[in-house]
């Protein structure tokens, strides 16, 4: 507990720390440089919580085929492009098996298909943009599977909030402060492309969210749960 | 050849950041200038010279591109060239904007490298001793993908024989004979995991990466070099400044040490390849 | 001592009335290699599984087992994990991580060994199971056999007491399956590990294995050596299914049905050996031979292949060079080779899954191919086999279909929930569907077990009566002489022989059945048991 409550301390001391040294190294570019290490320090208790919980075999190997079949997808809708079932299998792992988890396949799911399209600084923002599409569709679990209203304008909004963070992190790695009328350019410029994905959440969701449900009841019973 | 990649992870991973902090974060001329060579000539020696050229070809109309687009969002600087909508074009956000663009470059290539030298095996030895349970994920995970694809691929085949459906309705009914697909066998896995005692207690990360005297020395070195290279940074010795008007700082001392320091830092890796490199040639031409 | 004693051993599924084990009550001692064989679905995984409490499913239990002494309820996660190996049918399912190394250590870290022990172990056993110049690799990039071996040396990394295996070669081609249990019966004759193993052909252990153990509908109804099992069995169910699995020399032994003074044949040598002490030998081949010859004669071609040649990647090498191949209206024609010999590439090509480079492929015209892949889950996207089926334009052949085939009472199954020789059936009741001409297969025989497959060969002589040419491709020689009427045999990319099939393998040294090898010399050309059987009688015993 203690060692927890340590670890918690580190964490919280550590924001206010990184944005000091991140201002007297690096006086130019001071916030890039902390909202990389903030993005970076945003995910670690996402990963901390999960290390120490007791977490089953099942649930173990169900994120990792998860995270999986998100890559796997990038690679086999590649034919028809923009039509990518990331976010979507991100949600529904969220939606399933909560929060955490759905956090944990969207950023894992970023850094392993960054070895394949090539890792870059952007890696830290889009670990954190797909983990917190997925943490929050946890939170909204019981509204998606109920409303499909919910449902519809969540998938909408998973893009933007994709696109957003990503904007965010172009306009103050080029200026290195906030410039908004060059947010305001990427995210108009981002926007077609926004939407394309939007759409495309949305369609995937439509079509997997039951699906993939019924699948993981299956699976349950097979496990003798 | 890649004899880099031989060191221990952390301490290949702790060059990486050492550079990237100072390429990415910088916004010297001289530093970029340094960080922009240091990463061709590692490229040139991972893959081959020609590979390298037109990769870095392709990159420089994108460079004029951010060169040319920062004026336009960004109006400081004394001296303007020219007005648009009452809105000044300087002469410091160009400099700046081709800034921008060599600092992008920079950090493309250092990537590049990262990419072909940081593979998965040496992040999850990295954060296996941090994590155990994220580290297992992302190991089954890269094992599972290329197992899905395929998978993917054999019953694409069967069904474009068998039925006439549009692509999008074809490849999604195949995606999710994936899915049940994973997920059916997954039982097996978890029983796998289990009967090879996963989740009895305690565990220890075992990664075949051992730290050597090598690694030790290369350690070292890196972090002589990188604080060398920030004492001019941290005081600001070597600051350029863009705003209202480009001011270089004066080149003493400090400023001059540190930018052997980042040279030395940038080289390094690619001078160690050719060095390992000729060792080779001339052992192998002794047989 | 005894490792396991199994006293009045019964479970039930949930939601099951049926007893998928019952009252099971049997001693295995330490050092004992038990062989353990039944039909699908006897309950051998079932069985297997309650002798290693994490994989327990879920259900009713009542009985004990008693392990070294103890309960085995009350072994502690590590005992287990340390005294009893498993080993799953499926290669690819068991493997947890990407690289071969990290699969061989994931045991011990998950026991937190220290470091120089799991460096050490790990090497010791990746040379031991000739895994050395992999160890660095990505799990992915192994063949079959090599998984399953990994999957072997992951286990006994941790130096079990008794190694369970539920079907560990099924899946494996017959090289990698007798390497596989080579290692076995070393691991057992050598290190004096206890091994429990299920399998489908066990014609390889059968006479290794000091205790053959066999399951009916959830009994033990036989458990004895393998030299006495035959008649336990007999006593128990005089045509029970299992005695058509024993080898071949023993099947001999048994349907001649006497009783001989000599030692019990249990492998090809043996059976040599009863044949040359025990018959006069003197009538050397069969008359009915010729006709045999000549029943393939209608040059109907349906299919013909010329000068094919096929890599798979642009500086790869050839799979395929100048491979002819006629195929003619209306026969059973197989392809054999070994692993690699390009014989699943040939199907592919011929199927249109695969296009070759350059040669001409000529088929006659409304020719409707269907193929049938090597693992024919692959056929299903459904959740439902009925829903599958629907999909093809033929719905109101279904009722039809499914009855000819047998399956009627699995159409509204979940296609995974099958065995493997029930979906290996609707899945070539879900092609018939298409109304094809010519059907291919690719390893029918693979996973399943023999009843599926004396089934499975009773379908494709009936689908060759209704007019359907069928192209098969299998490693299994025995299915192949009792169902085919030509063979080829594929080597370094084209045929180099090819011939009816009672030629073929009676004229082939080492690629042939059981049964020749155990006549040859005696008999010719008898690649059958019943080959065997009517010279055995026709001959007469010595000294009778």
């Amino acid at each position: 507990m203690l060692k927890r409550t340590f670890r918690y301390i580190l964490i919280l001391g550590a924001v206010p720390a990184l944005i000091l040294l991140g201002s007297f190294l690096f006086p130019e570019k001071s916030y890039a440089v902390i909202s990389i290490l903030l993005v970076i320090f945003a995910c670690i208790p996402f990963f901390i919580s999960f290390e120490n919980r007791k977490t089953s075999v099942r649930t173990l190997v169900i994120i990792a085929i998860m995270t999986a079949l998100s890559v796997a997808g990038r690679f086999i809708f590649s034919p028809i492009p923009f039509f990518k079932p990331v976010t979507a299998i991100v949600i529904i792992t969220a939606v399933y098996f909560g929060g955490e988890a759905g956090f944990l396949t969207g950023s894992l799911s970023a850094v392993i298909s960054n070895f394949y399209f090539g890792q870059g600084p952007w890696t830290p923002f889009q670990m954190f943009a797909w983990g917190i599409v997925g943490f929050i569709a946890g939170l909204l679990s019981n509204q998606i599977l109920r409303r499909k209203v919910i449902m519809i304008i969540y998938s909408l909004a998973s893009g933007v909030i994709y696109s957003f963070i990503m904007d965010l992190w172009t306009t103050l790695w080029s200026d290195g402060y906030f410039n908004l009328t060059r947010f305001l350019a990427s995210c108009a410029t981002s926007a077609p492309i926004t939407i394309i994905y939007s759409v495309s959440n949305l369609i995937f969701l439509l079509i997997l969210l039951k699906p993939i449900g019924k699948k993981l009841d299956r699976v349950k019973i097979k496990y003798g749960l | 050849m890649k004899a880099f990649s031989n060191f221990h992870p952390v301490v290949i991973f702790i060059y990486f950041i050492a550079v990237f902090s100072v390429s990415m974060f910088t916004q010297s001329p001289v530093y970029l200038l340094i960080s922009m060579t240091g990463s061709f000539l590692f490229l040139c020696v991972l893959n081959t010279v020609k590979i390298s050229i037109i990769s870095f070809l392709k990159y420089i109309p994108f460079s004029i591109l951010i060169m040319i687009l920062n004026p336009l969002f960004s109006h400081n600087g004394a001296t303007p060239l020219f007005f648009i909508n009452n809105n000044a074009f300087t002469f410091e956000t160009l400099i700046y904007g081709a800034i921008l663009g060599l600092m992008i470059l920079c950090v493309i290539f250092w990537f590049k490298s990262f990419n072909i030298i940081f593979n998965s095996e040496k992040i999850l030895f990295l954060f296996g001793k941090i994590s155990p349970k994220i580290s297992l994920i992302f190991s089954m995970a890269l094992h599972f993908i290329p197992n899905f694809s395929r998978y993917f691929n054999e019953v694409l085949a069967i069904q474009k024989k068998l039925y006439k459906k549009s692509k999008f309705k074809m490849y999604i009914s195949c995606f999710s004979a994936v899915v049940t697909h994973s997920l059916e066998t997954s039982v097996d896995t978890a029983d796998s995991m289990s009967a090879r005692g996963h989740s009895t207690g305690k565990v220890t990360n075992y990664g075949r990466f051992r730290f050597k005297t090598d690694d030790f020395i290369l350690l070292v070195s890196i972090l002589i070099l990188i604080i060398l290279t920030y004492i001019a940074i941290v005081t600001g010795a070597s600051k350029v400044s863009y705003y209202p008007v480009i001011i270089f700082s004066n080149l003493d001392l400090i400023t001059f040490i540190s930018y052997l320091a980042f040279a030395a830092l940038c080289f390094l890796p690619g001078m160690y390849e050719i060095k390992e490199d000729l060792k080779w040639k001339y052992s192998i031409s002794k047989i | 001592m005894e490792v396991f004693n199994i006293k009045n051993l019964s479970f039930s599924y949930p939601k099951s009335s049926k007893k998928a084990l019952n009252n099971i009550s049997l001693t295995i001692e330490q050092g004992d290699f038990v062989l353990l064989c039944g039909k699908s679905g006897s309950g051998k995984s079932t069985f297997l599984k309650m002798l290693k409490p994490q994989l327990t499913p879920a259900g009713s239990i009542s009985g004990e087992i008693i392990f070294n002494r103890k309960n085995l309820i009350e072994l502690s996660k590590k005992e287990s994990a340390e005294k009893i190996g498993f080993v799953m049918q499926n290669p690819d399912s068991q493997i947890v991580t990407d690289k071969v190394y990290h699969e061989l250590s994931f045991a011990m870290e998950n026991l937190a060994y220290d470091r120089e022990k799991i460096r050490l172990k790990s090497g010791e056993m990746a040379s031991f199971f000739g895994l050395s110049n992999v160890f660095n690799n990505d799990t992915n990039s192994l063949s079959g056999g090599q998984k399953q071996l990994l999957n072997l040396a992951s286990v006994l990394t941790l130096q079990p007491e008794v190694l369970i295996l539920d079907e560990p070669t099924s899946q494996l081609d017959p090289l990698s399956a007798e390497n596989f249990l080579n290692i076995l019966k070393k691991l057992n004759r050598d290190f004096g590990i206890t091994v429990i193993i299920s399998e489908h052909n066990f014609e390889e252990i059968f006479d290794f294995a000091n205790k053959v153990a066999v399951l009916d509908n959830g009994k033990v109804c036989a458990y004895n050596t393998p030299d006495k099992i035959s008649v336990d069995l007999k006593n128990y169910d005089e045509n029970h299914p299992i005695l058509d699995a024993f080898p071949v020399s023993l099947r001999v032994y048994n349907i001649l049905n006497r009783n001989y003074c000599n030692n019990v044949p249990l492998n090809i040598n043996q059976g040599r050996k009863f044949l040359k002490e025990t018959f006069n030998n003197n009538i050397k081949k069969l008359d009915e031979e010729k006709k045999i010859t000549h029943v393939i004669k209608n040059k109907n071609v349906v299919i013909s292949l010329k000068n094919i040649y096929f890599r798979y990647e642009k500086n790869g090498n050839d799979i395929l060079k100048d491979f002819n191949l006629i195929v003619n209206k209306g026969e059973i024609y197989t392809l054999l080779g070994a692993n690699g010999s390009g014989k699943s590439t040939a199907v592919k090509i011929i199927s249109g899954i695969l296009k070759s480079y350059h040669g001409k492929i000529k088929l006659s015209k409304n020719e409707n191919i269907m193929y049938l892949p090597q693992n024919p889950l692959i056929l299903f996207v459904k959740e439902c086999v009925i829903n599958d089926f629907e999909l093809s334009d033929n719905r109101d052949k279904i009722g039809e279909i499914s009855k000819i085939f047998g399956i009627e009472h699995l159409l509204y199954n979940h296609p995974y929930d099958l065995s493997g020789g029930e979906i290996q059936k609707a899945a070539i009741a879900k092609l018939m569907l298409f109304s094809p001409s010519v059907m291919i297969l690719d390893e029918p025989t693979k996973g399943i077990d023999p009843f599926a497959k004396n089934e499975l060969k009773k379908i494709l002589k009936n689908l060759q009566k209704n007019g359907v040419t069928i192209i098969i491709v299998t490693h299994d020689t025995e299915f192949a002489c009792s169902v085919s009427d030509r063979c080829g045999l594929l080597f370094n990319g084209n045929i180099i022989s090819e011939n009816s099939s009672k030629e073929f393998f009676g004229n082939n040294g080492f690629y042939t059945t059981s049964a020749n090898k155990m006549s040859r010399g005696f008999y010719e050309n008898a690649v059958l048991i019943e080959d065997i059987i009517k010279l055995c009688n026709l001959n007469g015993e010595k000294n009778a």
